[in-house]
This record gives structure tokens, sequence and C-alpha cells, in this order.
């Protein structure tokens, strides 16, 4: 296989491949590598790649299945992540100068899982200072860039992993996401991400910014690979006692259920509200391939979700406070003027207000399942309702319009985060700028298996997924 | 307490609105309800 054909593969694709011995693993990793040099410059989405450490993995993956040894579903795919999970003994920045030469004290459970499923890490990606962004901007590492447009956002806080991916540089990332940090970098790159059920993936060795609210999931080509990522991840683990021991369904074997009779809802309110006509249009065209697939599509009258955007805005601005308290404390010159100013909003949230919002997660994940689920097993709404915007139009910093910008650009993903559901974007189409866009399915606590059946369908009928940028 | 003071991360008009929420809550509530409903909404 030419590097050409090698990286046009999935990461299921890819792993498929290297079992049936179309390709070597060194290849694999010499084509992203060579991939990740070629784009480095133009969207700025590493921020290392440890070139000789992979090619050195690669080869050892190979003698293993020279000698029938597969590690797993993942034997020799080459991945990069988000500069957030910790390798024992290697600094992982979080995007910040505060922790970019800081040896992590572990290694992430989710990179451990992913080591045993055969993915061979090859680099970290850019992000957002400490996780606490949505556009992509980074003034330690710099801005990082959208492959379809580098003048346009990434979205963040992933930003690097949806670039990476994107372009090809990288067959799948992890990402995290507490308050939109995984769908919009998906949404704005092209790419599927799964922003799991609350608890369903360890968050051990993660870098914390709001543990109330925090996720750990990837984004990735196609719905499929999400699928698999999970799979691999998803699970108890002794190191993080906030993860759940719910069963983890093989999501691979339950993925190609026909959607015939599954009831999507459709919910107006909330998630339509400002929608531009062109995102509306892509939003609408994307509910009528899942109805051709046979999917009965009801409409569903949600509760007042205002309070609970809210709400998350209060959990994640108390919590990231606390977990930067003693930084802001002796080392407030080292954020950006956006990140230091969030943290100072987070000071000023009252105790009690922190705890009454917390409080408020039950009795409003109880009203949404009542008037969502009663009638749908799954939502389809819109990931965002706007154009993608430029570099230039969101670099607000910490001054005047910082809440109403971030805002904006989170609006639709906060609930999901609040109420702790699982959140799959899927690419819907293209504007007529040549930008992505992309539908976000929400389903029940632990109901991963439902969405990734839902957007695999939803793939099988469509190319978006397999469109790449020009670069 | 009536107000959420001024400096936080949402308007005064959606302080309102949150405050208003708050009083579905019922008194026995704990953050750890939630768990418990995530477990019973699950499939």
């Amino acid at each position: 296989m030419t590097p050409e054909s090698i990286l046009e593969l999935s990461s299921a694709g890819l792993a498929r491949a290297i079992r049936a011995k179309k390709l070597t693993c060194v290849a694999a990793m010499e084509a992203v590598l060579a991939r990740a040099d070629s784009v480095q410059k133009a969207l700025n989405c590493f921020i290392r790649i440890d070139r000789d450490e992979a090619l050195a993995a690669a080869r050892l993956a190979d003698a293993e299945l020279a000698r029938g040894a597969l590690r797993g579903p993942l034997h020799g795919v080459p991945m990069a992540h988000k500069d957030m999970y910790y390798r024992e003994g290697v600094p992982s920045s979080c995007g910040s100068k505060i922790k970019r030469d800081v040896p992590a004290p572990s290694t992430a459970t989710a990179l451990k899982r992913l080591d045993a499923a055969g993915a061979l890490q090859f680099g970290v990606l850019n992000m957002a200072e400490f996780a606490y962004g949505p556009t992509g901007h980074n003034y330690h590492f710099g801005h990082c860039r959208n492959p379809w447009n580098p003048q346009h956002i990434t979205g963040g806080s992933s930003s690097g992993s949806g670039a990476a991916v994107a372009a090809r540089a990288s067959f799948a990332a992890l990402g995290s996401d507490t308050g939109g940090s995984i769908r919009g970098p998906a949404a704005f790159c092209g790419l599927a991400g799964i922003k799991p059920t609350w608890s369903r993936v360890s968050r051990h060795g993660a870098m914390p910014l709001s543990f109330s609210l925090d996720t750990v999931g990837p984004l990735a080509r196609t719905v499929e690979d999400c699928a698999l990522i999970l799979g691999a991840i998803a699970g108890a683990d002794p190191l993080d006692p906030t993860a759940s021991t719910h069963p983890v369904p093989d999501y691979i074997a339950r993925l190609s259920r026909p959607l015939k009779d599954v009831r999507i809802g459709v919910a107006k309110r909330y998630f339509h509200d400002g929608m531009d006509t062109e995102i509306g249009s892509l939003v609408q065209a994307s509910l009528e391939v899942y109805a051709k697939l046979g999917a009965r599509i009801v409409e569903v009258e949600l509760p007042d979700m205002e309070p609970w955007t809210s709400a998350s805005l209060m959990i994640v601005s108390a919590e990231a406070a606390a977990a930067h308290a003693n930084w802001m404390r002796t080392r407030p010159q080292d954020y950006s003027d956006q990140v230091r100013a969030r943290l100072e909003i987070g000071l000023a949230v009252p105790a009690a207000t922190y705890i009454e919002s917390l409080r408020l997660r039950g009795v409003a994940l109880q009203a949404f399942s009542k008037a969502a689920f009663g009638k749908a097993d799954l939502l389809h709404v819109p990931t965002v309702a706007f154009q993608t915007p430029t570099i230039a139009e969101t670099d607000v910093g910490g001054g005047a319009g910082l809440m109403k910008t971030l805002g904006t650009l989170t609006r639709l993903m906060r609930p999901g985060n609040f109420l702790g559901l699982p959140c799959l974007s899927v690419p819907a189409g293209f504007t007529k700028k040549g930008l992505p866009t992309a539908v976000q399915l929400i389903g029940r606590p632990f109901d991963e298996a439902t969405l990734f059946a839902a957007g695999h369908a939803y793939q099988q009928a469509t190319d978006w997924h397999t469109r790449a940028p020009r670069l | 307490m009536t107000t959420i003071p001024p400096a936080t991360p949402i308007t005064p008009e959606a302080a309102a609105a949150l405050i208003a929420a708050f009083a579905a809550v019922p008194f026995e509530t704990e953050p750890a309800t939630y768990l418990k409903v995530a477990e019973e909404e699950a499939p």
C-alpha cells in the first residue's frame, strides 16, 4: 500500500489491514509521521512527536505479529493524544506554561488500555491551556488551525486532536469533554467524537478541570472507530473511584443493528434557537437520512435547559478555580489572560450556589429523561448552531466579550455535560465555505451502543466522513 | 440567599432563572443523588 492509501484508512480499517498482513506497523507509522511533519507548520496541531520511540514500538509490534501475538483490536494503529494524558516520567504540558516541563507522576488508565489494545502513541497534541477554552487558541504553544481552512478555529479544547485526525496526521486521538471539548473540535474539523456518559471512562492520569463534568473520549474518522476505541478504554478502574462499574457492552458487535423503528427525537426548543439557516438545512438533511434508514422521527418537548447551562458554568467555574487555587496564588502571571480571567470568575462563585448546582443535576436528569426518552431512544440535535468562526473573530482574550463568546460556542453542548449523558457528534455535511458541521446524538445514560449504531448506519449512507481536507 | 453575586460566569437574568430552578430541588437531595438517577435511567 502507498502512504497515501494507508492514510485514507480508518483506525478500524488500518487494524484490519495490519492483521491481514496487507501492510506493516512500521509502514503505517512511517506514513503518519511523514504526514504529521508535512502538516505541522500549517496547523500547529502537535506539541511533541516521538519519532524514534514510535518507530521502535512499531518494529516491536511487527515482530509480535510475526510470531502470532496480537495485542488487541488496535494492534499497530498510530495515535497521538491531547497533551493532558499522563505517561509516567514524561511531561504533559496540558497546553500550559506551568506544566510544560513537569514529569507526570503516573500513566493515565486510558493510555494503558490503549497500549494494551495495541495502539501505538507517537506524539502529543496541542490543546487549549488547561483544557479551559472552546476555540483552539493557545498563547503558550501557538493557536491550532483548522485543516479545512487555517483561518478558522478548530474548536477546543481538544484542538490538536481535531486538527491532526482530520488532516490524516493521526488515525485517532483522545480528547476530553467538560463543556463540549470533544464534540466542538469534532464538529468543526469533520470528525466523529464521543463524549461518553460521565464516569464511563476512568479519569486517572488525565488532567482534571472539573471533576463533576470531565469525560474522556476519542475523536476519530468514523463512528466505528469511536466505538472501537471507547470499547478499549471504558470500564471500572480501581485507580479512579468515580469510574462506573456499569457493564461495558461490546460496541462493535452492536454496531450493525438496523435503525428500523428506532425512535429519534427532535427537540426544537433550545437546540434550534438562533440557528444559522445553512446549518439548519444540513441538520434537517441529516435527519431525513435517518428517516430513510427506517428510524421513526418524533418530536419531543424538552424542559427549560437554560438554568442547567448556567448550573454547569457554576460547577466548572468553581471546580476549576479550586483545582488551580494554589497556582493562582503563587503563579498567576504564568496563565494566559483568558484562563486567568475565567479562574478569577470561578473564585467568585458562592459555595452554596456551587452545591445547589450539583444538587440540581439529579432532578434535571430525571426531568430530561422523562421528556426525551419517554418518547425517543435518542435525540438528534445540532452540535453547533452557527458557521465556524475565524481565529481572529474569537480572539477575545480575557476581555469583556469573553463569557458571551465562550457561552455561544458551547451552548448546545453544555447540557450533555451537566446531565452526564452520552453525546456522539457525527459529521453532517459542509457549508458553502467548505467547512464541516455536525449533529450530536444524545442517548440515555450508559447507552453509547445505541448512538454508535445510529451514527454508523448514517455513515454507511453518507460520505461526509470520507472527505479529507486538501493541505 | 436571594441573589447570586454579579462576578459570576452568568448574567443577572440567567442567575434569576437558576435560582428559580433550584426551588425544584427537594430538601433531602445531595449531589450523589445524580449517580442513582443515572443508573435508574440507563437502559
